[in-house]
């Protein structure tokens, strides 16, 4: 880690503007029986990743949903269902649809509670996977609030320290901050050191995945992409217990269990995620415009830091991502060569033109 | 060099509570404080032990830690509250922050207390430990403290403290699940580990005075944060909960000689709100009881539940006795003796 890197990205495939890829992604949902507004909302929630260039987690999740829509492993018109509440909390029940759909409820009612009493905590148990978790800590941060939330999944694919197997799922943990001149600083991270998706897409292109961050189902270290079946904790045993921490965190709370607790999990099948939100006022414990500057001053400092060999900018959490989601607001999307490739062909299966096809 | 191995807990409890008292704590504050110390070298975690006493003391002679310093509570609100220490013994503060929470919380769902003016308080496991026994998720953070700063992801400059962040999961058959971290690469304990060893250090450590990275532990001046963007992410975290919302200032806008103003977050989740303690208590300990089930790796002695090795350590600490590194307690005895008080090993 000695020498910074920042991710490059790359931009050599099709170039999708935002509002169309958004049309095309929830008519594609709408044709496998998703009711318009989850469409919408799902669609909303993808393409923003895009914008974000979080590629791995944008339109190019449509594919597994749609293939786990087909499977009926995951409710095309859930109804979510508060299950409980009182003072500062709220349990929903997902209905086993979309993640976003039950995450744009809870998250919403996380920031109301908030509002209400200063700290709102909302839980949801059968879920589906709910896109990015920067997304809905965002939808904190422009309300005035700080934003705290983690999901878990199927699956412990994240390698136990000291193990020969899965302790965890490579699960997110976000935190986003509101400021004023600047966007909102959003931490959104998985707490193994590398994502599968990634190693799976080095393999594709014919490389290797790097040293020391990849296991094979036998728990020993390998670097071919085909034999991948775990991702190593990030910082090894900081990682670890991030990742189990998190993980029991919301298995115990939500009684859906950790992903060492749940059934394994199958490609197209259910995920059964849980999922935690938290909302705190700021102006509870601050004024805001005080706390926004102080985020603000604290983003110009970072800004004007001695940037390492081969960086243009020092930045906050999330803040290239923004500068990125401006650009692409205004400009289109330009994704990596590839990415679309699968979701294009998965369209016309479903007889759904791909803007950028043709 | 004497060896000092193997001093019973309680003697040690007595002695660092008699120093404390003697640089002029109340028994209560001498009490608490020597609570936090033997119980992180109990746990082995000796660079937050009585080794700090030495630290503490010189800081109650230059007024930076105030004995009986008021706390007082200046934002009052149903699931927040701030409370200025004034520069109450961090322990001290810790302890009003972190009950303060667990009652907001347990009043309702989720609640968060900031403290501002704090100083050191020993390690932040303990603090988000102490709401795990009352039923509660614990967290804590701290802007913390230490000479060495880390610096910004993509940067030769610093941009934030090695801080801490720490939860607590309490199980019932087994001892609460624990994350406690600092969000540099290492701890600067470790660095001064390897340069009394004469040993190098990993290259993914820190770096020198020019900013390049060393593996001469003598040669670093400032630390990496860990795995890049992700502990630099959290160090930013860190430093906008236990900083700005503790009314201090983030580290990146301090002035390099501005004196050390800490700030602390606690927080607490009531569990009852979600689920009855009991079950949530049993998935937990059955979570344990799966990570020990996973085949252990090559030259593992079998997989540990995070916080599992210093549970072990503090078992072991108890009836063995706690077993002192070479060395280690000297500076204490010298602070000691300076104080009036014989050291409980001499």
């Amino acid at each position: 880690m000695g020498a910074a890197t920042h991710t490059t990205y790359d931009t050599s495939g099709p170039r999708v503007g935002r509002g169309e890829l958004e049309a095309f992604a929830g008519e594609l949902l709408e044709t496998v029986g998703v009711d318009p507004p989850g469409a919408a909302l799902t669609a909303r929630t993808l393409v923003h990743a895009d914008l974000r260039g979080v590629h791995s987690h944008g339109v190019r999740m449509l594919p597994l949903y749609l293939r786990t829509l087909a499977n009926n492993a995951l409710n095309p018109r859930p109804t979510v269902r508060e299950v409980s509440s009182g003072p500062g909390h709220a349990t929903f029940d997902g209905d086993n649809g979309m993640g976003q759909v039950a995450s744009e409820i809870a998250m919403g009612r996380a920031i109301e509670l908030a509002h209400e009493s200063g700290v709102g905590m909302t839980i949801v148990d059968n879920t589906g996977h709910f896109g990015a978790a920067g997304y809905w800590v965002i939808m904190a941060a422009e309300a005035g609030c700080m934003g705290y939330c983690a999901s878990n999944l199927r699956g412990p694919v994240l390698l136990a320290t000291g193990g020969r197997g899965g302790a965890a799922g490579n699960n997110p943990l976000a935190w986003a901050f509101p400021g004023r001149r600047h966007r909102p600083t959003v931490l959104d991270m998985a707490t193994g050191a590398v994502a599968l998706g990634k190693i799976a897409a080095l393999g594709e292109g014919g490389f290797q995945a790097p040293e020391g961050v990849a296991a094979d189902a036998e728990g020993r270290p390998t670097r071919d992409p085909a034999k991948v079946a775990f991702v190593a904790p990030a910082a090894g045993p900081k990682g670890y217990a991030l990742a189990v921490v998190h993980d029991v965190l919301v298995g115990a709370l939500t009684g859906g269990g950790s992903a060492l607790q749940k059934e394994p999990l199958v490609l197209g099948g259910p995920l059964d995620g849980g999922l935690f939100f938290m909302a705190m006022d700021i102006s509870a414990v601050m004024p805001l415009a005080d706390f926004a500057a102080a985020m603000d001053a604290q983003t110009d400092a970072v800004n004007d830091l001695q940037p390492a060999e081969g960086v243009d900018r020092v930045s906050m959490p999330g803040q290239i991502e923004w500068d990125l989601y401006d650009e692409r607001v205004a400009g289109g999307i330009p994704f990596p060569a590839g990415v679309l490739d699968p979701l294009a062909e998965v369209a016309a299966q479903y007889g759904v033109a791909a803007p950028w096809v043709g | 060099m004497t060896r000092h191995s193997r001093m019973d807990h309680r003697t040690m409890l007595t002695f660092a509570a008699d120093v404390m008292a003697a640089a002029g704590c109340s028994p209560a504050e001498a009490a608490s404080v020597a609570d936090v110390l033997v119980e992180a070298d109990l746990r082995g975690l000796f660079s937050h032990g009585v080794m700090r006493l030495t630290l503490y003391t010189d800081w109650i002679r230059e007024g930076r830690m105030r004995p009986g310093a008021e706390i007082r509570e200046v934002v009052s609100g149903p699931a927040v509250a701030v409370l200025d220490a004034d520069g109450a013994p961090g322990p001290v503060s810790a302890a009003r922050g972190v009950d303060r929470a667990v009652e907001l919380a347990l009043a309702g769902a989720a609640a968060f207390v900031f403290v501002k003016n704090g100083t050191h308080f020993g390690p932040a496991a303990h603090w988000a430990l102490r709401a795990a026994e009352r039923d509660c998720i614990g967290f804590c953070s701290s802007n913390g403290g230490g000479v060495a700063g880390v610096l910004a992801f993509g940067s030769r400059d610093v941009a934030l403290t090695n801080g801490p962040i720490a939860w607590a999961l309490p199980g019932a058959r087994h001892p609460a699940l624990v994350a406690d971290m600092a969000v540099g690469a290492a701890a600067m304990g470790k660095v001064r580990v390897a340069r009394a060893a004469g040993a190098s250090i990993p290259d993914d450590w820190g770096v020198d005075a020019a900013g390049r990275p060393t593996t001469d532990p003598n040669a670093l001046v400032d630390l990496l944060p860990f795995a890049g963007p992700k502990g630099y992410g959290l160090g930013i975290v860190t430093e906008t909960l236990a900083g700005i919302l503790a009314g201090a200032v983030a580290r990146v806008n301090r002035k390099p000689d501005d004196p050390q103003p800490v700030g602390q977050v606690f927080g607490a989740i009531n569990i009852a709100a979600f689920r009855p303690v009991a079950e949530f208590q049993a998935d937990v300990d059955d979570a344990i009881d799966r990570l020990h089930a996973i085949p252990p790796a090559e030259g593992s002695d079998g997989v540990l539940a995070p916080g599992e090795p210093e549970w072990r350590r503090r078992e072991q600490s108890l009836a063995d006795g706690i077993e002192y590194p070479d060395g280690l307690l000297e500076d204490v005895a010298v602070t000691a003796r300076g104080l009036g008080v014989a050291p409980a090993w001499s």
